[in-house]
């Protein structure tokens, strides 16, 4: 009946969700505390096995010289972060889902989830908020806590992680003539600078790239996009090295 | 639903302003945090405070501020508060002892100074080790956010580097010694006390392993280059190069010293400690790294550079302990070369020659020995007259018999040196199959040049078979017969052999001296090594006999239904033999083959009379067959009636006596010639001959075995001697007493001796005969499938079909190719040099 190896184990670990058994770490948010296992915390993110490991490390535990204060304690309280958002991540943790149960916007919601998940590197949970925001944007664009999410995606995710903003740029890009006629989203064009100048370059940058292919150059592994025709040569933009077979390394 | 979302809005981070605002109160608090990582305060630091300060900073796009921050932080810390220890332990002292190797310091102190800078190095190294990490698992979203994207080193590599460029790297240039002659870095000195340490530990001294072994993976973790790249660890690039060559010089200096002052076994045990010594150093003191690489130069130093001297040397060299048997020296000699050289060229070379030398000493004490004194219990007795034994004690060996000895004692003493040889294989040389073969070349070697060693070998398996039957149990003849299958695979020279082997083989069936399934079981053996064809003969022999067996006993069946008592109780036992299978001797005609004339005694008329009923029973089944009748192969058992001699009255002469004779049929031809003559009468030498026409050779043997050995002298020669000539006359002996009824007159032909040189020559020419036919065979065969070939093509196809067999000259190839021209079974081909064509 097991469809995979681990089904049995993934069925069991959801017992542990927020269980006294076992328990050696507490994840404090605000006014909530759940029960959790540095073990099962550990195997989602490099983040909870630094904070869990220092009484582990042989020179500690000779010399007595102590490691951080989590490691002692085993009490984790995480700060800045939304006690909800904390709550369903650490449901996450145990059953490889969430929902959003707490009424909050679901856009806003997942877009914190994303950022939650990118600062304490758990990167399956940053997958699937990512899929939860873009299914939500998709239908609640029109409402106003779609603004809210713009700004939260720009203030909370690094300038480099593409993965909310594209999303974002995209739904307003195909929606753009509505959202203008929204006040507030013209405010929020000239409060999120970073939006609006992402917007003006999206456009021209869109249709280019879905006419344009992605080839990978095979001399420097880097991802060019190309208007390329067979028969005709294109220079690596990155190496320089010239080449007329690109359909070979078409992505 | 968007106006419940706005009815409980979400608590988010605030403040537009943040993105530089935040930066400073984000690295005060981790800075002042790093200060109490490296005070060892850091128990109450909340591992999540700080690891989001950091990641505010990078997501707000800090992470380039951040990144050189921390490293100046460090850079400066390192230089405050870590370096000034350090330095404080580079004494002038040290310097001098490490760099300069100043004399005037004791051990002691070499090593106290030595050890007092290593901890040092390795405290703050630890030290320095940890806080890193500490400060690294702070920063982890840097790395993953900002370093990573940037491709620059990780904020460990680049804090944990400041060790090596700060301290390692070190120039010593305040350090006011003149006698340096170039600069140097603390790296050196500490490489240098290392390397020190580790010679005072070879040198037997206790030093502290942990110690080393945590700056040896000191280095281990250090790169070149923040960029940690694979194989360029510091322990590989700078620390292993220098203890490699430290240890080569050590090495080589121990291996000097050993050549001078030590012995091979000394030396052998030496290299072989040293090896587990290093190997077991790298686990606990340097790095499993190395392992290979100072294998290789104990290798190189200790064990290959003197080994020719080693070796050579007198009394524990390889000699010695060949001769000695010194199992344990060769084992880990054998170890050793192993280990440098698989086609263990050194070990072959020297074994191979000892072999040899041994080998050509054998022949050599062959020639030098004595045979002509017994050797102890009658061994090389070669006469089989149980009765002889006592006397064979008391008199010198016949010339035959010591020959016997001398190959048995060859026989044994080879075998003797191949069970050495085996031993020290299987024992210290791991069955090695190089070696196997190169020892089984030696021994083939010199045997083969041994010139007798095919009829020796054959005489072995004679005499072991003739004395089997007697006295030796199943197992023992068993062994023997292995021994001698195993110098049987060394001869080259088969057919040899082979001629031998059938020569003695025929004696021994004929006159029955042997178990025959022992025989069999000889033989089956030979053909499993040696294949059916070399064999084919022998088996012909065998079913000789086993018919002739059943047609003796027909043929007396015969003649009891035929009722007929005219053969006055003659009982005949005939052995037929096929004339191909039995060696030429025995079916009388050796020498007189070639004069094309085979001498036909002439039987008494009783003999004859039976020969004619026997062939006309032959030929009833078997029509157009010709039997020749062999009377130098056959012996006769006759009953003679002594009668009373006149005048005696007591005694054994006074009453009549009746013996059982055996003799050779000549020998009862030439008797049956004295039942007819008067009392007092005696037949001379030319008359006995030219009645029985006898060949005057074994004519001569024959009334030899009758008239001069004592214990069968029926005949009474005049003169009596020692020797038979042709003027003799004999006469019945009526005076003949023996204490047994049986009578066994010395057969001399039935005596498997050594041949004299004559016959050597005389059988080596024959073989060569058949050689030269073989040859022409093979020759034939090859061109006729080859139709045209070299002449170096031709001789190596020769050698090739032949190696079976025996080895061909060359020279003899090229006179058969000659010969084989002249009869125009080949032509030259025109045009070409030595090419051969077929012509059918």
């Amino acid at each position: 009946m097991a469809e995979t190896a681990t089904e049995g184990f993934v069925t069991a670990l959801k017992g542990y969700h927020n269980s006294a058994t076992f328990s050696d770490a507490v994840i404090r948010c605000g006014n909530k505390e759940f029960k959790t296992h540095r073990l099962v915390l550990s195997s989602h993110s490099g983040f909870f096995v630094k904070m869990c490991t220092g009484k582990h490390i042989l020179w500690v535990r000779l010399t007595g010289v102590p490691y951080f204060q989590e490691s002692e304690t085993g009490i984790i309280t995480l700060e800045e972060a939304d006690e909800r958002v904390v709550e369903a991540m650490v449901y996450f943790l145990y059953h490889f889902d969430y929902s959003n149960t707490q009424g909050i916007s679901s856009m806003v919601f997942n877009a914190q989830m994303y950022s939650l998940a990118d600062r304490y590197m758990i990167a399956a949970l940053k997958h699937i908020a990512k899929e939860k925001f873009e299914t939500a944007i998709k239908t609640g664009w029109a409402m106003d806590d779609f603004l809210l999410a713009i700004t939260d995606v720009y203030e909370s995710t690094p300038e480099d992680d593409r993965g909310l903003r594209d999303l974002v740029l995209d739904v307003s890009h195909t929606n753009l003539g509505k959202l203008l006629e929204n006040a507030r989203f013209q405010e929020l064009l000239r409060d999120t600078p970073r939006f609006a100048a992402e917007m003006v370059s999206y456009g021209p940058e869109k249709s280019r790239r879905d006419a344009a292919e992605r080839y990978r150059c095979p001399s420097c592994t880097k991802v060019n996009i190309l208007e390329w025709q067979r028969g005709s040569y294109f220079y690596c933009a990155h190496c320089n090295s010239r080449r007329s077979d690109w359909g070979s390394y078409q992505v | 639903m968007a106006s419940r979302a706005r009815m409980k809005p979400i608590r988010r981070p605030a403040a537009k302003n943040r993105e530089t605002s935040d930066f400073e109160p984000c690295w005060h608090l981790l800075r002042s945090a790093m200060i109490d990582i490296h005070t060892k305060n850091a128990g109450g630091l909340s591992f999540e405070a700080l690891y989001r300060a950091s990641y505010k900073i990078v997501l707000r796009k800090k992470g380039e501020l951040l990144y050189t921050e921390v490293k100046s932080f460090e850079e400066a810390w390192f230089r405050d508060h870590v370096m000034p220890p350090i330095a404080e332990l580079i004494t002038n002292n040290l310097i001098n002892i490490s760099l300069i190797q100043a004399p005037g310091t004791s051990l002691h102190e070499r090593r106290q100074m030595g050890e007092k800078f290593l901890r040092g190095v390795r405290d703050a190294w630890v030290e320095h080790n940890l806080n890193m990490n500490m400060i690294a698992d702070v920063m982890m979203y840097l790395d993953r956010a900002y370093t990573a994207e940037t491709k620059q080193p990780s904020i460990f590599a680049a804090t944990i580097g400041l060790f090596r460029d700060h301290i390692l790297r070190n120039t010593l240039s305040a350090s006011s010694q003149e006698q340096l002659t170039h600069e140097f870095i603390v790296f050196d000195i500490l490489n240098a006390v290392v390397l020190d340490l580790i010679n005072m530990e070879r040198d037997g001294d206790i030093i502290d392993r942990n110690l080393l072994k945590k700056i040896t993976s000191m280095l281990e973790d250090l790169y070149e280059t923040d960029e940690e790249i694979d194989d360029q660890k510091l322990y590989l690039r700078v620390f292993e190069p220098r203890y490699l060559q430290a240890s080569k010089a050590f090495y080589r200096r121990e291996c000097e010293r050993l050549v001078r002052d030590s012995d091979a076994g000394t030396w052998l045990r030496h290299c072989r400690r040293r090896l587990i010594e290093e190997s077991d150093r790298c686990g606990t003191t340097i790095s499993l790294l190395t392992s290979e690489k100072i294998s290789k130069v104990i290798e190189t130093e200790l064990v290959m550079a003197k080994l020719g001297e080693f070796l050579a040397m007198e009394g524990s060299g390889l000699k010695g302990m060949i001769d000695n048997d010194r199992i344990e020296d060769l084992s880990i000699l054998y170890e050793l070369i192993a280990r440098v050289d698989p086609s263990m060229a050194p070990l072959k070379a020297t074994l191979q020659s000892r072999i040899m030398e041994l080998g050509l000493e054998i022949e050599k004490n062959l020639k030098n020995t004595d045979f002509s004194v017994p050797a102890n219990g009658g061994g090389a007795d070669g006469d089989d007259g149980a009765d002889a034994v006592d006397k064979a004690k008391a008199q010198p060996l016949t010339v035959a018999a010591q020959q016997t000895a001398a190959a048995i004692k060859w026989v044994d003493d080879v075998l003797t040196l191949k069970d050495k040889f085996d031993n020290l294989w299987s024992n210290c040389f791991q069955e090695d199959l190089v070696l196997q073969s190169s020892i089984t070349k030696s021994f083939s070697d010199f045997i083969n040049v041994f010139n007798r060693s095919s009829e020796y070998v054959s005489l072995f398996i004679d005499d072991n078979l003739k004395r089997g039957t007697k006295s030796k149990t199943e197992a023992e003849v068993d062994a023997v017969l292995d021994k001698a299958i195993i110098l049987l695979r060394y001869l080259t020279d088969r057919d040899m052999f082979e001629r031998y082997y059938q020569k003695h083989l025929a004696r021994r069936l004929l006159h029955n001296k042997s178990d025959i399934d022992t025989e069999k079981d000889m033989v089956s053996r030979m053909r499993s090594e040696m294949g059916n064809a070399f064999t084919s003969k022998f088996e012909g022999m065998f079913k000789d006999m086993e018919l002739s067996k059943d047609l003796s006993e027909n043929y007396r069946d015969h003649i009891r239904q035929l009722g007929d008592v005219d053969t006055k109780k003659v009982d005949l036992g005939i052995h037929v033999l096929t004339t191909n299978n039995w060696p030429p001797e025995v079916m009388g005609r050796s020498a007189n083959q070639e004069e094309g004339s085979k001498v036909q005694c002439t039987y008494p008329p009783a003999v004859k009379r039976l020969q004619d009923s026997f062939y006309k029973f032959y030929l009833k089944d078997r029509s157009g067959r010709v039997l020749t009748w062999v009377g130098s192969a056959g012996t006769a058992d006759i009953k003679c009636v002594f009668p009373k001699v006149p005048g005696k009255e007591t005694g054994p002469l006074s009453k009549e006596r009746r013996y059982e004779l055996n003799v050779s049929t000549y020998g009862m031809i030439i008797l049956l010639l004295f039942n007819d003559l008067a009392e007092g009468e005696s037949l001379s030498f030319e008359e006995i001959q030219a009645t029985t026409n006898i060949p005057p050779q074994d004519l001569q043997r024959n009334l030899a075995s009758l008239s001069i050995a004592p214990k069968a002298r029926v005949l009474l020669k005049e003169p009596f001697s020692k020797s038979v000539k042709p003027t003799d006359k004999f006469s019945f002996n009526t005076q003949f007493a023996s204490k047994s009824m049986k009578i066994k007159a010395p057969t001399i032909t039935a005596i498997s001796k050594v041949e004299g040189d004559d016959e050597r020559r005389e059988t080596e020419r024959k073989n060569d005969q058949t050689r030269s036919h073989v040859i022409d065979a093979a020759i034939v065969r090859i061109m006729k499938a080859r139709k045209q070939l070299g002449h170096t093509a031709l001789t190596t196809e020769v050698i090739t079909q032949l190696a079976n067999r025996f080895k061909p000259e060359i020279s003899l190839i090229k006179k058969r190719i000659e010969d084989l021209l002249n009869r125009e079974y080949l032509e030259r081909v025109e045009g070409e040099t030595a090419v051969y064509r077929y012509l059918a």
